[in-house]
């Protein structure tokens, strides 16, 4: 009895004994280590596309483009690489080896979303933090993530706010892939000025620990000359345009346009260019136009001067200067303190000195009295278009006009479209130099006309210059536009009595002295006026006078459209008063209280 | 149980019953006030009318998107077209600044019933619409985006959002009605070009009355 009690503990004790001795070796075997850590393995690179054996052979061929696609690879066998770092050192035969450049870091990181490379800034003393941080964006990260490509895609630099806080020198900034495809794929584009180039670009690793490789993967090769290109101009301005100092809503500047001829470079070429001289640049631009005002003229006068311009590749390679010579009127108005003076261009035709077919000379007269009338005596001269019997038209140069801040156009009897006087129209190249004239800031007051239709050429077709006169330069509806448009009868008694006048213009009454308003001819004077409706800024300054109280009666007649300054600009907007009938056949008084009240609008 | 066990029972029941009632009808412990009513007009200043006047025929038109009266917290108060109003046009509702009612002040943006508490600003969400000024049969246009080689640079398109501080608290009362004016300063909005109008919409709350 008392053995078999004995057996199962003697088993017991055994099992318990070997429990202690089993755990007793395993508390020993599994003591914490206590002995120094194993160190970081250091990184390696190699480049993994390296050129082949030709690599010489294939640059120095002739026009062999100055640009190299390479990859490499990072090893770390105990982490990861979490950035590349490379550089380029270039220089010339004969000259001595510079030393090696500053190293470019890139981040490892490729994520959805970021259009960029990352590079790191300065001299980071924490790649990894950095990295670590950027690529452990999650999903609710989203509005950090923005911000990162907002930042990369402006090239700006970023503070990085990882997680042990920002480190202000740490910054990072977006690298076009056009360069870095990836962060181990990069296409670089390298100087090669000189007839002969050595180039070396080495390339290395940084793993987790910010440990560096300390062998970088390198490749050198030569290049010649990188091609260049050459540039051509394709569009300049017309001779003796009018230019002045600076830009206004309605002066451009004078346009030149160019191109490049570089088959190699179709969509990358930057172009400068620049005026009378080849020391002071514009800076480079994708722009394929220049507009130069007379601020880049030197010196700034009217005459021959030259515009040159050139084009530099996306290998940086500056092509030869190209040049056109063009010639320009700079106006007297240019001078802000030129004075004020008015050029009253007579177009009337010269008739036999009877109501309603004054002679010039009477024309000349009258309006000679009606300026002295209103203080401008001494400030006005009178350009008669009919120069001489029998009538040889002339209307003032582009010069001739730059003398004037003012510009009054008498057209007040009916002009024929064919025949005998036709040739008073007014021209669509009268027309230009008159456009130009306003755009550059000058003030126009046109009398008349009766069928100005037919008066002005084009009246209103949209030609060459974009818009109609009528829309244009008097900001009135066209009558294409107006259903129905509305006129005057013209081929019996006119119907025109005078008009109404607002915004501070008078009323108009006809005198009789200078027009039989009962004649059948009298259509010549004051038949076919037009009903003008303002467009834009334009306003009404008077309002049809109707002798039968027609439909015509208190329709919009005269426009008064008057231009603005915006600075920087130092020159008011043309202004144009049309008065939408002619003022000749006015009493005296309306004429002068008229012509006051417009050359007030016009600021003259 | 006999009919008088019964009647007392039930009775017994029903005051307990109607105990209960009165006592869960207790008064809340917190406050209810009534609402007031919040009303947002829009006043136009406009200097220039000779060349855009006010009038029946003329229209320069926003799009309201959004109007909400601000609390403190960056709470907000959706403010509709009028009382009844349930939601705005997804559209916008238009706004012709050159309604003469806008003259006079009295062109009603919105109202709504709100709680008698004090708002500090307005939220506003104003497009332009249209991209011109209508002057009978007359358009000025203001383009979105302005293309010239000269400067000033190519004006952005015009903000369309804007949170207008109350010069004094916007305080509803009980009952009352609370008539917030925004100011559209057109001679301020309308930069005159050549040609056309640049738009910086300025707005301001310029008064608020409490009657």
């Amino acid at each position: 009895m008392r053995d078999a009690m004995r057996q199962p503990l003697l088993a017991r004790s055994f099992w318990s004994l070997m429990i202690v001795g089993v755990l007793s070796v395993v508390m020993w075997t599994c003591k914490y280590p206590s002995g120094p850590l194993n160190p970081n393995t250091i990184p390696d690179t190699q480049l993994s596309n390296i050129p082949a054996n030709d690599t010489i052979a294939r640059y120095i061929n002739r026009n062999a483009f100055p640009e190299l696609s390479l990859s490499w690879i990072g090893n770390d066998p105990d982490g990861y690489i979490t950035a590349f770092q490379y550089r380029w050192t270039s220089t010339r035969a004969g000259q001595p080896f510079p030393s090696p450049g500053n190293w470019t870091t890139l981040l490892n990181i490729t994520k959805t979303g970021w259009g960029n490379i990352i590079l790191v800034k300065g001299n980071p003393s924490s790649i990894f933090n950095i990295y670590n941080y950027l690529v452990t964006l999650g999903q609710n990260d989203t509005s950090l993530i923005r911000i990162i490509g907002d930042s990369l895609a402006t090239n700006r630099t970023f503070a990085v706010p990882y997680k042990t806080g920002i480190v202000p020198t740490d910054s990072i900034v977006g690298e076009t892939r056009l360069v870095l495809q990836t962060p181990s794929t990069g296409t670089f584009i390298f100087g090669s000025p000189a007839d002969s180039n050595f180039h070396r670009f080495d390339i290395r690793a940084v793993d987790n620990s910010d440990d560096i490789d300390p062998s970088p993967a390198s490749v050198y090769f030569w290049t010649l000359v990188s091609p260049g290109s050459i540039v051509r101009i394709d569009g300049v301005p017309a001779a003796n345009a009018l230019i002045i100092d600076g830009f206004t809503d309605t002066f451009d500047g004078l346009r030149f346009a160019f191109s490049s001829l570089d088959a190699n470079n179709t969509e990358s070429i930057d172009y400068s260019w620049s005026v009378d001289d080849t020391v002071t640049w514009s800076p480079w631009s994708r722009s394929q136009e220049a507009f130069v005002t007379a601020i880049d003229l030197n010196p700034r006068q009217s005459g021959a001067h030259r515009f040159y311009v050139r084009a530099r590749n996306r290998w940086g390679v500056v092509s030869p200067d190209s040049s056109r010579v063009f010639t320009v009127t700079v106006p007297k108005i240019n001078d802000p303190t030129w004075p004020h003076r008015t050029l009253i261009i007579n177009n009337d035709i010269n008739g036999n000195g009877t109501r309603g077919r004054p002679t010039l000379a009477q024309v000349d007269s009258l309006y000679r009295e009606i300026m002295d009338s209103l203080g401008r005596t001494g400030r006005f001269d009178i350009w008669r278009v009919a120069q001489s019997v029998p009538a040889v038209n002339q209307w003032p140069s582009r010069d001739s006009l730059g003398y004037y801040t003012s510009v009054v156009i008498l057209m007040e009897q009916l002009i024929p479209p064919i025949g005998a006087g036709s040739a008073q129209r007014m021209s669509v190249t009268t027309q230009g130099f008159l456009r130009e004239y306003l755009n550059i800031g000058g003030k126009l007051i046109y009398s008349g006309s009766p069928s100005i239709v037919t008066a002005i050429t084009n009246y209103n077709t949209f030609g060459q210059f974009g818009g109609t006169w009528a829309t244009d330069v008097f900001h009135i509806t066209p009558n294409t536009q107006q259903s129905p448009f509305i006129v005057s009868p013209r081929f019996f008694i006119p119907d025109f009595n005078g008009a109404f006048g607002t915004l501070g213009y008078p009323n108009v009454s006809l005198d009789t002295s200078k027009i039989a308003t009962d004649s059948t001819f009298a259509y010549r004077a004051i038949g076919d006026i037009g009903i003008n409706f303002p467009i834009g800024f334009a306003q009404t300054i008077s309002f049809y006078d109707s002798r039968t109280n027609g439909i015509l009666e208190n329709l919009p007649l005269g426009i008064r459209f008057q231009g603005v300054l915006i600075p920087p600009a130092t020159r008011r907007t043309y202004s144009v008063i049309y008065f939408g009938f002619p003022l000749y056949y006015a009493r005296k008084t309306d004429m002068i209280q008229s012509l006051r009240k417009a050359f007030e609008d016009i600021y003259e | 149980m006999s009919l008088t066990h019964k009647t007392i029972a039930l009775r017994l029941l029903i005051g307990v019953m109607l105990s209960l009632f009165a006592l869960s009808c207790k008064q809340y412990e917190y406050a209810s006030p009534l609402p007031g009513v919040l009303e947002i007009r829009l006043k136009v200043v406009n200097n220039r009318q000779d060349l855009i006047p006010f009038g029946p025929l003329n229209t320069f038109f926003f799009s309201l998107g959004e109007l909400n009266g601000m609390q403190p917290g960056d709470i907000k108060q959706p403010i509709y077209a009028d009382l009844q109003a349930i939601r705005r046009s997804p559209d916008g509702d238009p706004v012709n600044t050159l309604d003469s009612l806008g003259r006079d002040s009295i062109f009603v943006l919105g109202a709504t019933y709100a709680p008698p508490i004090t708002f500090v600003g307005l939220e506003i969400d104003l497009e332009e619409w249209g991209s011109a000024i209508q002057i009978f049969r007359n358009a000025i246009p203001i383009p979105n985006f302005i293309f010239v080689n000269n400067p000033p640079p190519p004006a952005p398109p015009p903000p369309r959002f804007f949170e207008l501080s109350a010069p004094s608290p916007i305080q509803v009362n009980e009952g009352r009605r609370t008539v917030v004016t925004v100011t559209l300063d057109l001679d301020a909005s309308l930069l005159r070009r050549t040609e056309f109008f640049e738009l910086y919409p300025a707005f301001y709350i310029s008064s608020v009355k409490n009657y």
